[in-house]
């Protein structure tokens, strides 16, 4: 991964790649490679569909190698949602197979001269660039299936449906999984807009004939890994929980909580949570023949994902994960996993953020567009989405433009991005994160517990009020370390509870790079991270001012137990202040 | 439909239903256990004494198994001082993914997150008297504790009977050894056959015995 494939759409005569050394990036991936990039190259003035944007693909640090859990991938670009820098990433099998091709990073860049279509070709013998006006609006899954007959079944696919080709602000970049079929989507931020600004509907990725990236100390890592995956199948969350019911298995307990936005995030506890949860999913996956259990990249050990079947047995979707569960499911009043099944598939295959789509749905229910509840008029929706009708390029605009348009004041989003599946009223620390976030609301940008968080983020008794902001702070630097090594964010509760864990993940990534990186210098790197990020959001006119939740957080009690958010303003501006 | 008053089931009418059963197709009772069902116990104790004294849980399955619990939808810590009072809900499940699944854990280091939901630290100054708590069992704790919770006899609302037995198809007539309702054996073959039984009656005692 010394290399970085940059593909000029405006080229003259047509788009145009040209491959060179990494050199100043040496030694960033995933999230710190397309922040840097983003950072450093993309105008912060820049409209986010124009010519100065660029969307940057980066598998993670250790991507392609035999590490367990490194098939994250990260895409970056300025956000057509947000308006501020944006890193979303995905698992499926593209990270493992553009690592193993070499390429640290694909920067598309510039703006296309006309309204061609484009598919890129990817393999050990360099890169072809087609016109491909055939695959105009198509869904996801058939993309990848006229990618499988064109190029075969040994390719990984990176691709956009309608939502992006019409650059809609919700819409994502998917990739496909073992099965090569595109259910993982770097969903947040509008990336698949941008990769649609760039006229480029798939990259085909085929690594035939490379092998595996080899670790600087082969045998350090073979044993670190092993002591790795160990600890993560020792953990009752990594070896159990997750493996047997998915990442659904939350809707019990956060309903439980009261913190389960419902109805629009009017209440906090949704009636039928019980018929929508893991282990129901779970239970009617193995009924139906599906999978409880399943990876969504090879070097998965974790396996939290499934495979969902309809009444007849046969595929509908992957298995939902417990967002979008949430935000097609509790938050609009629909209580059926066959809908929201369906709902996930065609979000997969219009290539939408499920979690926008569900909030902008759920907003729609508010204004009085149908009713709550109403699974079938859910599902029509996000169909005129797909068909690119004015409601449906509404929707798929996502939850803030939805709210402007029909006029609702309750619209639960941060920097224009939709709030994810736990209340910051009922659990206030997740609100801190979502409000300061540079990726706008994201349940995932403070995600990573380590063993040593106590100390990343300085000297914190979490049982005090200002230990929220602290925690906060410790959280979104841990996470920007794991999101550039490629680590899926799940082995978050191996790293918190088992300090051996937490080592073995440093180690690995000392064996294999030959780095001898300490604690600290894990924490350094998060925070290089963040910085880059900030510094490009002040720099796009971002002020303290959208480092804050809605107003209905803090003046809108919530139910069961009557709490508002507490945390003050003055504490949120103090997030970034290490 | 989860969420009842367990308070009510003393003066309440209640069908006794017993259902002889191998231990595998207890699976499908499931469904009642996560929705919430309620149990007799002494309240005003605290829930080590309940989980301890009363229901005789073992030790190593309550600290490493048990790691999320809510009281009346508040997350506790502490299991020594969160006292059960009559008609109070217990949740209960494993450890838990996510940023608010550890949130939620007990002694969470990241507790603060959900201070301002908590449940606080409670007298154990009360006097414990006979009442009726609900129990909800979530995730692994159905595989660990279901069929236990089963055996000793479970209280369930007739209208979640009455939908839970809506969904049952014939195969678990077929897997179903012997149904006894207030102790005599019955003929039952699908939903509609329960309903004479269970008119006039507001409440289900459910106990499964396995073979």
């Amino acid at each position: 991964m010394d290399k970085i494939l940059r593909i000029d759409v405006g080229a003259e005569g047509g788009p145009k790649a040209t491959t060179v050394p990494i050199g100043v990036y040496a030694g960033l991936g995933g999230r710190a490679l397309t922040s840097a990039i983003v950072s450093k190259e993309v105008p912060a003035a820049s409209h986010p569909l124009g010519e100065e944007n660029k969307l940057v693909i980066a598998p993670g640090l250790l991507s392609g190698s035999m590490a367990a859990m490194s098939g994250r991938i990260s895409v970056g670009a300025k956000s057509p949602l947000t308006g501020g820098i944006k890193e979303a990433n995905s698992g499926g099998q593209p990270s493992q197979v553009l690592a193993r091709l070499g390429y640290a990073a694909i920067v598309l860049e510039g703006k296309p001269k006309g309204d061609d279509l484009y598919k890129i070709f990817i393999n050990k013998d360099g890169v072809k660039i087609s016109v491909d006006n055939t695959l105009k609006m198509l869904g996801n899954y058939d993309v990848v299936e006229k990618m499988k007959k064109e190029f075969g079944e040994k390719i990984a696919c990176i691709s956009i449906g309608p939502a992006g080709e019409m650059k809609l602000a919700a819409s994502s970049v998917a990739f496909t999984d073992m099965e090569l079929r595109p259910t993982r989507h770097a969903g947040r931020g509008g990336m698949g807009a941008v990769m649609g600004s760039k006229g480029v509907k798939v990259i085909v990725l085929d690594d035939t004939g490379m092998s595996m990236r080899q670790p600087k100390d082969a045998d350090k890592f073979k044993e670190v890994n092993k002591k790795w995956i160990a600890g993560l199948q020792a953990h009752g969350v990594t070896g159990q929980g997750l493996p047997a019911y998915g990442t659904n298995v939350l809707t019990n307990i956060i309903n439980e909580a009261g913190g389960y936005p419902t109805y629009n995030f009017k209440e906090g506890r949704f009636a039928g949570a019980a018929k929508i949860s893991g282990e129901v999913q779970a239970e009617t996956e193995t009924k139906r023949g599906g999978l409880a259990t399943h990876g969504c990249h090879s070097g998965c050990v974790i396996r939290c994902s499934g495979i969902y079947n309809d009444k007849d047995g046969h595929y509908l979707t992957k298995q939902p994960e417990y967002e979008t569960v949430w935000a097609h499911g509790g938050n609009c009043g629909i209580d059926d996993l066959d809908t929201i099944a369906m709902l996930d598939f065609l979000d997969d295959n219009y290539g939408l953020d499920t979690i926008d789509m569900g909030a902008a749905i759920g907003v729609a229910m508010e204004a009085g567009l149908l009713k709550f509840g109403d699974g079938q008029g859910a599902i029509n929706l996000i169909k005129e989405v797909g068909k690119g009708t004015p409601l449906g390029r509404i929707i798929g605009s996502g939850a803030a433009v939805t709210g402007k348009i029909f006029g609702v004041e309750r619209v639960p989003v941060v920097k224009g991005q939709a709030m994810p599946a736990y209340d910051p009223r009922a659990v206030q620390g997740i609100g801190v994160t979502y409000a300061t976030s540079p990726m706008g609301a994201d349940h995932t940008s403070g995600y990573a517990v380590t063993s040593n968080i106590l100390g990343v983020g300085g000297t914190v008794d979490p049982l005090k009020p200002e230990g929220q902001v602290a925690l906060s702070r410790a959280l979104q630097i841990a996470t920007a370390f794991i999101d550039s090594l490629g680590m899926c964010i799940f082995t978050a509760f191996a790293l918190m509870d088992q300090p051996e864990t937490n080592q073995a993940l440093i180690d690995l990534v000392n064996a294999f790079y030959g780095w001898n990186w300490t604690a600290d210098d894990t924490a350094e790197f998060g925070k290089k991270v963040l910085k880059m990020e900030r510094d490009f959001n002040t720099r796009a006119g971002f002020t303290k001012e959208q480092d804050r939740l809605p107003l209905f957080m803090k003046n809108q009690p919530l139910a069961p137990h009557n709490v508002t958010f507490q945390v003050k303003d003055e504490e949120l501006d103090q997030v970034f202040n290490w | 439909m989860g969420d009842h008053n367990p308070q009510q089931i003393g003066s309440a009418p209640v069908l006794n239903i017993s259902l002889v059963i191998d231990a595998p197709l207890a699976k499908e009772l499931y469904v009642l256990l996560q929705t919430g069902f309620t149990v007799k116990c002494l309240v005003g104790a605290s829930i080590e004494n309940l989980f301890y004294d009363q229901l005789k849980l073992n030790p190593q399955l309550v600290e490493e198994k048990i790691s999320t619990i809510f009281l009346s939808g508040k997350p506790v810590d502490d299991i020594a001082t969160a006292t059960v009072q009559d008609g109070s809900t217990l949740a209960l499940s494993g450890a838990m993914p996510g940023l608010v699944g550890a949130t939620l854990r007990r002694k969470s280091p990241l507790a603060s997150f959900r201070q301002s939901i908590s449940a606080q630290q409670t007298s154990k100054n009360f006097k414990k008297t006979e009442g009726y708590i609900q129990i909800k069992l979530f995730n692994i704790l159905l595989k660990e504790l279901g069929l236990f919770f089963l055996e000793m006899g479970i209280y369930v609302p007739r209208a979640m009977f009455t939908s839970f037995i809506a969904q049952l198809t014939g195969d678990f007539y077929n897997r179903c050894r012997q149904i006894l309702v207030n102790g005599k054996p019955v003929q039952l073959q699908s939903s509609i056959d329960w309903f004479p039984f269970l008119t006039n009656h507001d409440f289900v005692y459910l106990k499964v015995q396995t073979e």
